[in-house]
């Protein structure tokens, strides 16, 4: 896969365990992004809601890629903090057609935002569900969720399909630089 | 004289630390622990809480919000959109979901009390129509319609006799009242046409209608209605909702009812009647502790082992179930709703909500006030419960119409115990007092000694000093003795300033009118020792001095005493013709003139 290729590419060899943590809350399409970012083969055909919190690891071109799929049930929502150390990177998905819940996840990014572990470390976010109709735009979740407001660490926003995988590999492109800049920075 | 005993040692904390630890208390409190998710202000909605339900009812796990308002409009709300709207048969009077069946997939019914009749709706579509049980039809009455049936008695007759038969404290059916109330004959007559074929039925209407689970406490386990009743009735319905399984007589009719328990195990139904008691249904019979209220209620809830009872006296009293009074909320202002607070997924809480007439909605964890929110007007309805995939939702209807949804933070904190009632912590703040001094001993005892004469002499000169300051007022107020001059309803000011080394002088005088009348025919002169001074014009006519603008008046003085060396004031004078005391005056001391190079 020519993603897995790019984005390992750019993280230094030799420090070959990177620690990705997946939250957002339930529903938002956290499990069907990492299906998709899943080789083929391992792909699930139905994914159901996650319960506590599942590892997925990828190993390619000598590097292993770990991810953590968190559940994002209220009730499993204290377990993210417990995962927060030695994170290389944050996946924040977002359900775009979650009007009423916007609040719910603003309040959870900003617990997480204040979080001293992961100072520096880069956020991606993806505005899931992209394809149905009632789905708002990167451009309106930015503004409901005052990601502006972020100062300390980069972040990025991308629109995308986690059934089709459209516009999770721009996202994951930006990860990977990112990440790669704050492995070789050390 | 005795030092006095040292202070006592003042608290290890400090004043800093009291006040910090209070703010940091204040400030978690100050953010709400209501997230703000939607707000509608044209919703239109005219509801109450009994007509607001949540429920998933398309079973997608994505719970809606279900108003039965008064307009005779079911809408049913999904996120921030209105999914549908059906247009009900009469006004309701409480909106309910229950699970007829146990079969998959669980879809909930809705069942909506509105008039004699419950309408129970599946899948959005009317499907059932619950009608109450008819009452008796009273003797009286049934022989009244009899004898205008055969035409043995006249309209009017039957009339006499119905409205008598009322007199005498039967209850009429509806028709009865209409022509007891038929003003005119042509009316009554129809009336009469249309129903004395039909038979008598007395109806009764529904007054508020809950939910009792069967046999599990499942969030989707097959559950009944209860139904209270106009005739004082309280029904349980078997889970389709056809027949009547438990029919229980109230001394009143019920205003409020609170269900809990099972009913194949132990139930009890709390009734708040019209009558201003408080009845219990324990498994199906009337159980014989009544609570008594000072006033009708007006909002009713059970927390686990308490209920809660909300009176128009502003309080709501909590009783234990058996009866016994554990304590009493007050509160500013008439309550307007009142609603259960239940989280028990996440985490275990029960707590009252209370909405008052200001528009303030207070949670109250037992009888401490744990958040409050403040609406910009007075709220018709709450309910809390599962909206969308959020647990914890608060949806608000106001008198305006307006929807707004809100949502709990998940860490919310809710324990009482974080506003210890008591004292301000101000109060522990140890006060700075300085050493009490050898000084400071003596001087207390001469005051304490010597008290009333220190206070005597002090009047004496607070009333010497206050005549001196009266004095110096009216001499300036009416002589113009001073720079300023408020007489004659104007204020004028004037500065001098004289520039110059000698033997030539130039004095610069500015008039302003800081009043707001223009002033006019004003003239300013000088008086000086002419031995020494000479003037080559001493009267300056001011013919107006409109509010705000600086005159400027400009005089040449000459030193002309040829010892040299010597000064004098001169006076200037700002006169008016109406007076023959200056209006104001200022005294410019002249400097000492230099050596005279007189050409004279
Ligand atoms: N239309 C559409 N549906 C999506 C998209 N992404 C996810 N879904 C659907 O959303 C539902 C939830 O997806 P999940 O991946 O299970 O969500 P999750 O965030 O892992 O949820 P939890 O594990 O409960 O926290 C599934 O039915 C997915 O098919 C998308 O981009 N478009
Ligand atoms: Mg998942």
């Amino acid at each position: 896969m020519g993603l897995f290729k790019r984005l390992f590419g750019q993280i230094t060899p030799g420090k070959n365990k990177v620690r990705i943590l997946c939250i957002g809350l339930d529903n938002s399409g956290k499990s069907t992004v990492i299906n998709w970012l899943k080789p083929k083969k391992a792909m699930a055909q139905d994914v159901v809601p996650t319960v506590g919190f599942s590892v997925e690891e990828f190993t390619k071109n000598g590097l292993s890629f770990t991810v953590f799929d968190m559940s994002g049930q209220g009730r499993y929502r204290n377990l993210w903090e417990h995962y927060y150390k030695e994170v290389g990177g944050i996946i924040f998905c977002i359900d775009s057609t979650d009007h009423i819940r916007m609040c719910v996840a603003k309040d959870e990014l900003d617990a997480l935002l204040e979080h001293e572990e992961l100072r520096s470390v880069p956020i991606l976010f993806f505005a899931n569900k992209m394809d149905l109709p009632q789905a708002v735009g990167p451009v309106q979740c930015v503004q409901n969720l005052e990601l502006s407001k972020i100062t300390d660490k980069p972040w990025h926003i991308a629109a995308s399909n986690a059934l089709t995988g459209e516009g999770i590999d721009e996202g994951i492109t930006w990860l990977g630089t990112q990440m790669g800049r704050a492995a070789r920075a050390k | 004289m005795a030092q006095p005993a040292p202070m006592a040692q003042p608290a290890p904390v400090t004043g800093e630390q009291v006040m910090a630890a209070a703010r940091a208390n204040e400030e978690r409190k100050a953010r709400s622990i209501w997230l703000h998710a939607w707000h509608d202000p044209v919703a239109g909605l005219k509801a109450y809480s009994p007509c607001v339900r949540m429920a998933d009812i398309s079973g997608d796990r994505d719970s809606k919000l279900l108003v039965a308002g008064s307009d005779r409009k079911l809408k049913i709300y999904k996120g921030t959109s209105l999914l549908s709207e059906n247009v009900l048969l009469d006004a309701p009077v409480s909106i309910c979901t229950f699970y007829p069946d146990a079969n998959r997939p669980k879809l909930p019914s809705v069942a909506v009390a509105a008039g004699s009749n419950i309408f129970i709706y599946r899948n959005l579509r009317p499907y059932y129509k619950f009608p109450l049980p008819t009452l008796p039809v009273s003797p009286k009455e049934a022989a009244a319609w009899e004898g205008m049936r055969l035409g043995r008695t006249s309209i009017a007759e039957a009339k006499v006799a119905l409205a008598a038969a009322r007199e005498s404290g039967v209850a009429l059916t509806s028709v009865s009242q209409e022509l007891v109330a038929a003003d005119d004959e042509a009316s009554a007559q129809q009336l009469v046409d249309e129903h004395k074929d039909l038979p008598l039925i007395r109806q009764t209407v529904c007054t508020c209608m809950e939910v009792l689970k069967r046999e599990m406490e499942d969030e989707d386990a097959v559950s009944m209605l209860v139904v209270g009743t106009e005739s004082g009735l309280a029904l349980v319905l078997d889970p389709s909702g056809s027949t009547i399984l438990v029919n229980v007589q109230l001394p009143s009719p019920p205003a409020f009812m609170a269900v809990g328990g099972l009913f194949t195990v132990d139930y009890r139904i709390v009734c708040a009647c019209r009558n201003g008691n408080v009845y219990s249904i324990k498994n199906g019979e009337l159980s014989g502790s009544v609570i008594e209220l000072e006033s009708m209620p007006c909002g009713l809830v059970r927390l686990d082992k308490s209920i809660l009872v909300g009176c128009m006296t502003n309080v709501v009293h909590s009783f234990h179930l058996k009866g016994r009074k554990l304590y009493s909320i007050y509160l500013p202002a008439p309550i307007t709703c009142m609603q259960l607070l239940a989280i028990t997924k996440t985490r275990s809480i029960r707590a009252l909500l209370v909405a008052l007439s200001t528009g303030e909605l207070r949670l109250y964890n037992e009888k401490h006030v744990v958040a409050t929110l403040q609406f910009n007007e007075p709220i018709t309805a709450i309910r809390f419960g599962c909206y969308g995939r959020e647990d914890s939702a608060l949806a608000v209807v106001g008198e305006s119409g307006a929807l707004t949804i809100k949502m709990m933070q998940r860490l919310a904190d809710l324990e009482a115990s974080t506003t210890p009632p008591g004292p301000p912590p101000e109060q522990d703040v140890p006060l700075s007092i300085p050493k009490k001094t050898k000084l400071y001993v003596e001087q207390t005892q001469r005051e304490r000694e010597q008290a009333t004469e220190m206070h005597r002499v002090f009047q004496r000169d607070l009333c010497k000093m206050r005549l001196a300051t009266a004095r110096a007022y009216v001499k300036i107020i009416t002589d113009g003795q001073g720079p300023m001059s408020y007489s004659a309803g104007s204020a004028l000011r004037l500065t001098a300033q004289v520039q110059g080394l000698g033997p030539r002088f130039k004095i610069k005088l500015e008039l302003q009118n800081s009043g707001s009348k223009v002033v006019t025919d004003m003239s300013a002169t000088f008086t000086y020792n002419s031995m020494l001074y000479r003037l080559k014009k001493s009267v300056f006519a001011v013919p107006v001095l409109i509010p705000g603008l600086c005159y400027r008046l400009d005089a040449d003085v000459e030193y002309v005493d040829e010892n040299g060396g010597g000064a004098d004031a001169i006076r200037v004078m700002v006169c008016s013709p109406k007076s023959s005391l200056p209006a104001l005056s200022a005294i410019v001391n002249m400097p000492v003139s230099e050596g005279l190079f007189s050409q004279y």
